[in-house]
């Protein structure tokens, strides 16, 4: 295919001439398989990130609770907030590690595995 | 069984099984039309987005209200999805500016394969910045090789425009090519 052939031949030719080098793209056998294996993998991602909703929600429900008896004049022990205000990054990866860790698996083991 | 009934098992029952049935039934349409969104050019692997496209459903399927076709509703999905695809992957790809493209028409080496390949290449950077619809009804066309028919179905458009699409294209990229190659010729460059 030249240039001048280009301007002088219809464009059906030259597209078809330019695309049929290239190879057509085919879906693997187990494509269905492997979207099920995706699909369950969803579903259990899905179900760990309700239950750090869950781990999230109940402590900040104990913060909200807490704070409000500390503010209203009950007496607590000094180390009662401090240690509440320790605990909360800890939460939060508690609440992230098992996606963390999933993602980390995926990335590093799958191509091994 | 048709698809409706299928969708409305699985949303009673949440058996996988009868997702499996909606993904044997599909996969391999819902792949051409995610190949021929991201073309033969394109750097993202149409399997991967076609996965994508099927757990996208997965999490979706609840919203299928049946105003459409399940079908249709499908393709959209699928449609939208390997467009976004197809945008992030662009960012990805090195960019060609159209002083390159100009540079590679003008480029006066005298072996006649190298000058094939350079025009092939013009034509494929001139397809790859034709507008989505266009360029993914082409690609269907003249790559995959499939009907009209089946392309208005994948798309969700009637079968004229389709036909018509196809023949703006190819002008479009007549045009296109036309003022490329004219612009070597006039800087006195053989071609």
């Amino acid at each position: 295919m030249k240039r001048e052939e280009i301007m002088n031949d219809s464009m059906d030719k030259t597209i078809r001439e330019t695309l049929k080098e290239k190879p057509w793209p085919k879906l693997s056998a187990d494509f269905a398989s492997a979207v099920m294996e995706c699909v369950e993998r969803a579903e259990q991602k899905r179900a760990l990130s309700r239950r750090a909703a869950v781990i999230l929600a109940v402590y900040w429900l104990a913060v909200i609770v807490i704070s409000g008896f500390i503010f209203t004049g009950i007496k607590w022990p000094w180390w009662f907030p401090v240690v509440f205000l320790a605990m909360t990054p800890f939460v939060f990866l508690a609440a992230a590690a098992p996606r963390g860790l999933r993602r980390l698996g995926d990335r590093f083991l799958r191509p091994i595995i | 069984m048709d698809d409706e009934k299928v969708v409305a098992r699985f949303l009673e029952t949440g058996d996988r099984a009868m997702f499996g049935v909606l993904v044997e039934r599909y996969q391999d349409r819902v792949f051409r039309l995610v190949a021929s969104v991201l073309g033969p050019y394109s750097g993202s692997d149409a399997e991967e987005v076609c996965q994508e496209v099927f757990l996208r459903l997965y999490q979706k399927i609840r919203q299928f209200t049946g105003q459409a076709g399940f079908g249709t509703w499908l393709y959209r999905i699928a449609y939208n999805l390997a467009i976004d695809w197809r945008r992030r992957a662009r960012f990805r790809l090195p960019h060609v500016s159209v002083e390159e493209i100009h540079g590679l028409a003008s480029s006066s080496d005298p072996l006649e394969d190298v000058l094939i390949k350079e025009t092939k290449d013009l034509v494929a950077l001139a397809m790859e910045d034709l507008p989505d619809l266009y360029r993914t009804a082409l690609y269907m066309h003249y790559w995959l090789e499939r009907p009209v028919e089946e392309i208005a179905e994948l798309i969700g458009i009637p079968i004229g425009t389709v036909k018509s699409q196809l023949f703006r294209a190819r002008n479009i990229l007549k045009d296109k090519l036309g003022r490329i190659l004219g612009k070597t010729e006039k800087d006195g460059r053989p071609s």
